[in-house]
């Protein structure tokens, strides 16, 4: 069971983090999300590993511990108990808009955010968004919709040619 | 930047070292395992531990709940000379098995005879019992009851024996012997009536009625008293012809 588990989650860590970050926007407090994921995770491996889409689980159970994050009392407070993030290579996209996409996804109610990283970072199509969010597809659209129309006039004439694919 | 998808991966692109270490985090969830599980043998222990107390500490001879017919009620009982202690027993060799536990079918069979007893039937002065009780005589290998009846020179006792038919209590025969005294009655319905009338002691006699019956059941109902006193072989069959006491519920 140990190897499995071990296997499953070294293949899929990095992308459980970004998932993450992009639903927080911050690196530290997406590690926190992601151990409390995996040890759910390994609680009920046995039963998940069964699974069609284990990926699906894992996503859904992020979600719920976003969103069990964000009500508690301590979100307030900042801990810097963790040294700054290193320095990174160049990746292409300049810092600045890094940071802008980022920012401007904070600023998005938790459940737009949510569907922008599922359908446009995950890839989901409507009807697999709609089931992890538990929600219509037609929530889904609309969600959508607002959450574009509000990362524009967030990002402003950069987001010009922002366009999306689903 | 045209496009979201690409702006979401750039932004996410070279993340810094991960914190999360998988292999702290299954030693914890291990831990937790073996905690939780130390706790529920703990638990368990304590549970075992309460109800075996609570079982040695139960009243003494109190029978233990068995899955059996109730009875109506279960008071606590009498003592009795050969009642669960020393002695030689005899081991029973019934026709078929006993279905019952002692307990259970004295029990049983206390409940069935206190109807049949002639009015005014006690036990014994001072016997610390304050009802007509069968026990299991194990010397015997009967179950056995004595009643009083009457009171001063026309007090008769009543002894009841209930015993599984064997292969030797084939041919019916009387209790004390199959002198001239000795008397056969057919009750019908396979019911065999064995009666005698034999002298005892000063100046009384010993009435006995044993009724073998189809259900591999033997009762034997002995009276002991003045002539006069005693009660009718009719009564006595009467008795120990009831269905009620039977071995084979």
């Amino acid at each position: 069971m140990s190897e499995d588990y071990r296997d499953y989650v070294a293949a899929r860590m990095t992308s459980l983090r970004r998932t993450a970050y992009l639903l927080c926007g911050d690196w530290h407090l997406a590690d926190d999300l992601v151990s409390t994921a995996l040890l759910k995770l390994l609680r009920h491996w046995r039963r998940v590993s069964a699974m069609e889409d284990p990926d699906s689980y894992m996503r859904r159970v992020l979600l719920r511990c976003l969103l069990d994050e964000r009500r508690r009392p301590w979100r307030r407070e900042v801990s810097w108990d963790r040294l700054p993030e290193s320095p990174r290579t160049d990746t292409g996209v300049p810092a600045v808009e890094r940071a802008e996409i980022v920012a401007a996804l904070a600023k998005l109610p938790p459940r737009r955010r949510a569907v922008l990283v599922l359908r446009y970072f995950c890839d989901l199509s409507v009807e697999q968004t709609a089931i992890e969010l538990d929600c219509t597809p037609g929530t889904v659209k609309s969600q959508t919709a607002r959450a574009l129309q509000t990362l524009r006039d967030i990002l402003g004439a950069s987001s010009e040619g922002m366009t999306s694919h689903g | 930047m045209d496009d979201l998808s690409a702006m979401l991966r750039g932004a996410t692109d070279n993340p810094p070292p991960t914190g999360i270490d998988l292999d702290r985090l299954i030693q914890g969830e291990r831990r937790r395992q073996t905690r939780r599980a130390a706790a529920a043998g703990a638990l368990l222990t304590v549970v075992t531990v309460v109800a075996g107390v609570a079982w040695v500490a139960r009243p003494p001879d109190r029978p233990a709940p068995t899955p059996v017919t109730p009875v109506a009620s279960t008071p606590a009982p009498c003592p009795h000379p050969t009642n669960g202690m020393g002695g030689a027993a005899r081991t029973p060799r019934p026709l078929r098995p006993l279905p019952e536990g002692h307990d259970t079918a004295a029990r049983r069979l206390t409940a069935a005879l206190t109807p049949l007893l002639p009015d005014g039937a006690h036990p014994r002065a001072g016997s610390g019992c304050d009802r007509v009780e069968f026990w299991w005589n194990r010397q015997a290998a009967t179950y056995q009851t004595t009643a009083w009846l009457g009171a001063g020179k026309a007090e008769v006792s009543l002894v009841i024996l209930v015993k599984a038919a064997e292969s030797s209590d084939a041919t019916p025969h009387c209790l004390a012997s199959d002198g001239p005294s000795c008397t056969r009655t057919d009750l019908g319905g396979d019911r065999i009536a064995m009666s005698d009338l034999n002298p005892h002691t000063g100046g009384t006699y010993q009435r006995s009625v044993t009724v073998y019956r189809p259900d591999d059941t033997l009762v034997s109902a002995v009276v002991i008293g003045r002539p006069a006193a005693l009660p009718t072989v009719a009564r006595l069959t009467a008795i120990a012809g009831s269905a009620d006491l039977t071995l084979y519920p």
